[in-house]
């Protein structure tokens, strides 16, 4: 069967003919329908990240962690039955306190693994076994290739959790109980900025959002779609907007600092994109404004098995509420075959690409 | 056999077999009426002139459709070209069950179908003089007896409805009821019947090329014939879709009140574990230990009754779970079922009536209380503890005098001259003796009585149930610990300790009659861990040599695991901190759930397959308190018993 791996320490990627899994007892054979390509994939085949491992005895790691599968064979009894569309989890749990009561995605001492990133292969493959434990059911079949995208929307379904909690340390809502009167910008129009766009808007906040190019007006006529605003930001000359959120997709620690800045009391720093370079100072006056104005920065990253069946309802839920929004997200499908220049570099406009593995 | 996705209203209560077909039909105002006994209300389609009954080789998902009491099925009957997709609900208000049923067409041909309803009513749980008789002005079959009136019929998005039906005797006189006659896709039209009767009625509908279509079929149930055709009668598309939406939003909201930390599979565990026990609570506070009336066909009885232990701890796990109305219903109901002399009997019926029992009044010649009096007490603590941790005095104050005093004054005269309790029944129903679980159960319910009394100003009561404690407390500690055994006896039987091991005992540190760090204590659960695990499939079996259900004779397997002993031994690592054991307890019942997240009573020890009654309330309220001990736990709530357990006054 064909699957798509890494040598860890090397750039580059490649399509393998590899064994099919053998289930095991407990096990659910799964069959890929679609993966999606992340910025995280781009990194492991440009050898960028270096918290990437094989799985132990290995060289090489299949890589791949969005994914929908579908059931192929299964024990009886379990919850799935063969057919069953799933979603597969990506973080499998180490040994802390966290890690043991099924919040891996909190796990304090790093000791887990990822499928398709660190210690465990990913699903860019025809077939593989897993735990059903960490198998999401899709319930939505008419989601088809939209569900992939339930892997990065439960990271931002989480980060809004993590937001919801720390903003109740002071009155977070408008006089009318709603959250309306609050404003989020998002820095970062790919797929993570656009989840984040569509969940404040789905809660009735003003949502602005900005990138460095939108060449052909896609991603501001995306945004209005999703009822969110975009701007574009070229470079710092252009001030950020007074906001109570900020959500910093794009890992720049410039900009991460620019949205800080901007924030109004009480407000939240998301941080949520990562990359290695990049450097901003924290000055004295950053400090005395994040004091005086009670700014709060989260750090976040991954999600519990409860974020994916939120993600998946809220996916079924924005494919009608906003029609089409979600589908113009997915720029391009390509085949296995087709992937490997794809892994390797961004195509220009892209938002989300996804792999058929039918 | 498996009830699954169990669905009620409080008065309307149905559940299904593993063909997704409706098995349990309860309906009265306290759903204390069971109209199908296990009797199967089956389903079936023909497209394009093939039928084919719906049925589990069909089945592809049953579950509950995300946190809420809508009942999901998909079918996908080989060989017949469509989809078909259910959405069952009883209505959270009206005396409604309904089916939102989507045929989707998979081929590229316009398709004709037709569906066909089986009712199968043994109206109040048997089948003579039942009426079954097409009405036309409502336009669909009427099954009556008595007070028992059900409306079946059947509305489409085009306003369309059945176009067939057929009534006709059914297990009787040779017939094999009208199921049989919809196989060649055409009904009889036969409109009346009487005895033992069943009805089908037929809607069809054209299906565009790749195209789907949507009706409700419903049944609508009433107490008289007026009743039942007004409230049939208004039963349009508007309102089935109306009826739907609200249900589905009441018990999501319902079921989210209380989040955990916890991830995994707990947290959505958690939610129906809440719902399913609601289908469990009627409307008059009734709490039903169980809707599966499978074992009515072995044992001509049943677990659709309310045994005031099982249903105090789902009242206590409701509670803790941010429910406490639904269990003031249940006080209610207690409050007015007590005994003259302040105790509980065996079990009751759902409305409260007293039901069977196999507990003699004599015994050896001798007169004796038939009771197992840790019932009384798991009333009293149940109250008493969910009072004192949440502090929620709205809800004792109507209990105190008719409930709590009347029953802790009972229990603190109920002793003999050793302190202990007198003699009555175990908690599984099967040894006359003194019993360390009810002694537990005793001592803790004596101090939260005393912690009540003390809270309404009856100081001298207070003392007197304090007393009454401390004694039985110094008397189990004397007479019934080992230090040769190193262990805790279960029972004093006829004067003699009995030091089976018993999962019972784990009463002892979870009921607070000794720490849960006592060595005795640690000493006595290490060896009921090692003693009672089941080896391969694991979870702690009840007790060493358990003959109940149990599967074949094996020496090796101490008796069938059970869910609640299993979950008590986890909420005992969450007493005392060992969280991963805690979790592997924990994880094991997780893993013996059903996909709907229905738990057995039992688990066979052999497969995993489960075993008794399914789903069983108990089960349950014991999964619902061990998460939410475990989420206080790493969230830093302080752990264990209240100050009230331990005889610490108001």
């Amino acid at each position: 069967m064909r699957a798509i791996s890494i040598t860890v320490g090397r750039p580059g990627a490649a399509l393998r003919d590899v064994p099919e899994p053998q289930r095991r007892r407990g096990e659910v054979l799964l069959r890929t329908l679609y993966t999606g390509i992340c910025g995280t994939d781009r990194g492991l085949v440009n050898n960028q990240l270096p918290f990437a491992r094989p799985p132990p005895g290995s060289g090489d790691l299949i890589i791949g962690h969005e994914a929908l599968a579908r059931v192929e064979d299964v024990d009886p009894g379990t919850r799935l039955r063969k057919g069953s569309l799933v979603v597969p989890m990506v973080r499998r749990p180490g040994k802390c306190l966290n890690c043991l009561v099924g919040r891996q995605d909190n796990c304090s001492d790093g000791d887990f693994v990822e499928a398709g990133i660190r210690g465990l292969d990913g699903f860019m493959r025809d077939y593989f076994t897993d735990d059903p434990t960490y198998l999401v059911r899709v319930d939505d079949e008419s989601l088809g290739m939209l569900a992939v995208l339930a892997e990065p929307l439960k990271n931002v379904v989480k980060a809004y959790d993590v937001y919801d909690l720390v903003s109740r340390r002071s009155i977070p809502n408008c006089r009318d109980g709603s959250r309306s009167c609050l404003t989020v910008t998002i820095a970062g129009a790919g797929p993570i900025g656009m989840l984040f766009a569509m969940l404040f808007s789905s809660i009735g906040m003003d949502v602005k959002m900005f990138s460095r190019h939108d060449p052909e007006g896609r991603l501001a006529e995306l945004a209005s779609r999703m009822g969110a605003e975009y701007f574009l930001r070229e470079d710092r000359s252009k001030q950020l907007p007074q906001s109570d959120v900020f959500v910093e997709t794009t890992g720049s620690p410039e900009v991460a600092m620019d949205g800080i800045r901007a924030l109004r009391p009480n407000g939240v720093a998301i941080l949520f994109g990562t990359a290695p370079g990049g450097s901003e100072p924290l000055t004295g006056q950053d400090v005395i404004d994040i004091v005086e104005r009670n700014i709060t920065i989260i750090g976040t990253v991954d999600g519990a098995k409860e974020h994916y069946i939120r993600a998946l309802n809220y996916l079924s839920s924005w494919k009608d509420s906003y029609p089409g929004v979600l589908k113009s997200m997915i720029t391009s499908v390509v085949k296995p075959e087709e992937s490997l220049d794809v892994l390797a570099r961004r195509p220009a406009g892209e938002i989300k690409t996804v792999i058929d593995w039918q | 056999m498996v009830r699954y996705t169990p669905l009620g209203n409080g008065r309307v209560l149905v559940a299904f077999d593993a063909n997704h077909w409706i098995v349990d039909f309860y309906y009265s105002r306290a759903a204390r009426d069971n109209h199908a006994v296990g009797q199967p209300f089956m389903f079936g389609i023909s497209v394009d002139g093939t039928f084919r009954w719906l049925d589990r080789s069909a089945l592809r998902e049953t579950d509950y459709e995300g946190d809420t009491m809508i009942s999901r099925a998909v079918y996908a009957p080989p060989g017949l070209g469509v989809e078909v997709v259910t959405r069952d609900f009883v209505d959270v208000l009206e005396d409604v069950y309904a089916r939102l049923v989507t045929v989707r067409n998979l081929s590229d041909s316009g398709r004709r179908f037709s569906a066909f309803m089986h009712q199968n009513f043994y109206i109040y749980g048997n089948d003579i003089g039942d009426t079954g008789i097409y009405h036309p002005a409502l336009r669909g079959v009427l099954h009556y007896k008595g007070a028992r009136y059900f409306l079946a019929s059947a509305v489409g998005e085009d306003g369309g409805t059945i176009d067939q039906y057929a009534v006709g005797v059914k297990g009787h006189r040779g017939f094999a009821g009208t199921w049989k006659d919809a196989e060649d896709g055409e009904l009889s039209m036969n409109p009346v019947a009487n005895g033992s009767v069943d009805s089908v009625i037929r809607y069809s509908s054209a299906l565009a090329p790749r195209g789907s279509k949507s009706f409700f079929y419903f049944i609508a149930c009433g107490q008289d014939m007026g009743s039942v055709a007004s409230l049939g009668g208004s039963l349009d598309w508007g309102r089935l879709t109306s009826m739907l939406r609200r249900t589905s939003n009441y018990w999501s909201y319902w079921s989210s009140r209380r989040s955990l930390r916890l991830g995994g599979d707990y947290p959505y565990l958690f939610r129906r574990s809440l719902f399913i026990l609601a289908t469990h609570v009627n409307s008059v506070g009734g709490i039903a230990a169980s809707l599966d009336s499978d074992q009515l066909k072995v044992n001509r009885d049943g677990y659709y009754y309310v045994w005031p232990r099982d249903a105090a701890i789902a009242a206590y796990a409701l509670s803790m779970a941010g429910h406490s109305q639904m269990a003031a219903r249940f006080f209610d109901l207690m409050a007015s079922s007590i005994s003259e002399e302040g105790y509980f009997h065996h079990k009751y019926y759902v409305d409260g009536k007293l039901a069977s029992t196999w507990l003699p009044m004599v015994r050896d010649g001798r007169a004796i209380a038939n009771i197992q009096e840790d019932e009384t007490a798991l009333v009293v603590w149940s109250l008493g503890e969910y009072v004192r941790r949440r502090g929620d005095v709205a809800l004792l104050a109507p209990y105190y005098e008719r409930l709590i005093v009347r029953a802790a004054d009972f229990m603190a005269g109920f002793v003999g001259d050793d302190g202990l309790p007198r003699e009555s029944y175990d908690l599984w129903e099967e040894r006359y003796g003194v019993h360390a679980f009810t002694v537990a159960s005793v001592y803790a319910a004596l101090n939260a009585a005393a912690w009540m009394a003390g809270f309404f100003g009856e100081e001298d009561r207070a003392s007197r149930y304090t007393a009454a404690a401390s004694r039985m407390r110094e008397a189990f500690l004397s007479k019934f610990y080992s230090r040769e055994l190193g262990r805790f006896a279960r029972s004093i039987i006829g004067g003699r300790p009995d030091f089976t091991l018993d999962s019972a005992l784990l009463a002892v540190p979870l009921l607070g009659l000794v720490e849960p760090g006592d060595p005795r204590v640690e000493s006595t659960v290490g060896q009921l861990r090692s003693g009672l695990w089941v080896r391969g499939v694991g979870g702690l079996a009840r007790y060493q040599g358990d003959g109940y259900m149990r599967v074949r004779d094996d020496p090796s397997i101490p008796g069938n695991p059970w869910i609640i002993t299993t979950l008590w031994l986890a909420r005992y690592y969450i007493r005392v901190g060992d969280l991963p054991h805690a979790m592997e307890a924990l994880g094991w019942v997780a893993s013996h759930a059903q996909a709907s997240g229905v738990l057995p009573e039992q688990v066979n020890p052999y497969d995993g397959s489960p075993l008794s009654a399914s789903p069983l309330a108990w089960s349950h309220a014991e999964l619902i308190l061990a998460l939410l001990e475990m989420d206080e736990r790493i969230s830093g709530v302080p752990q264990g018993i209240s100050q009230a357990a331990r005889g610490a006054g108001a």
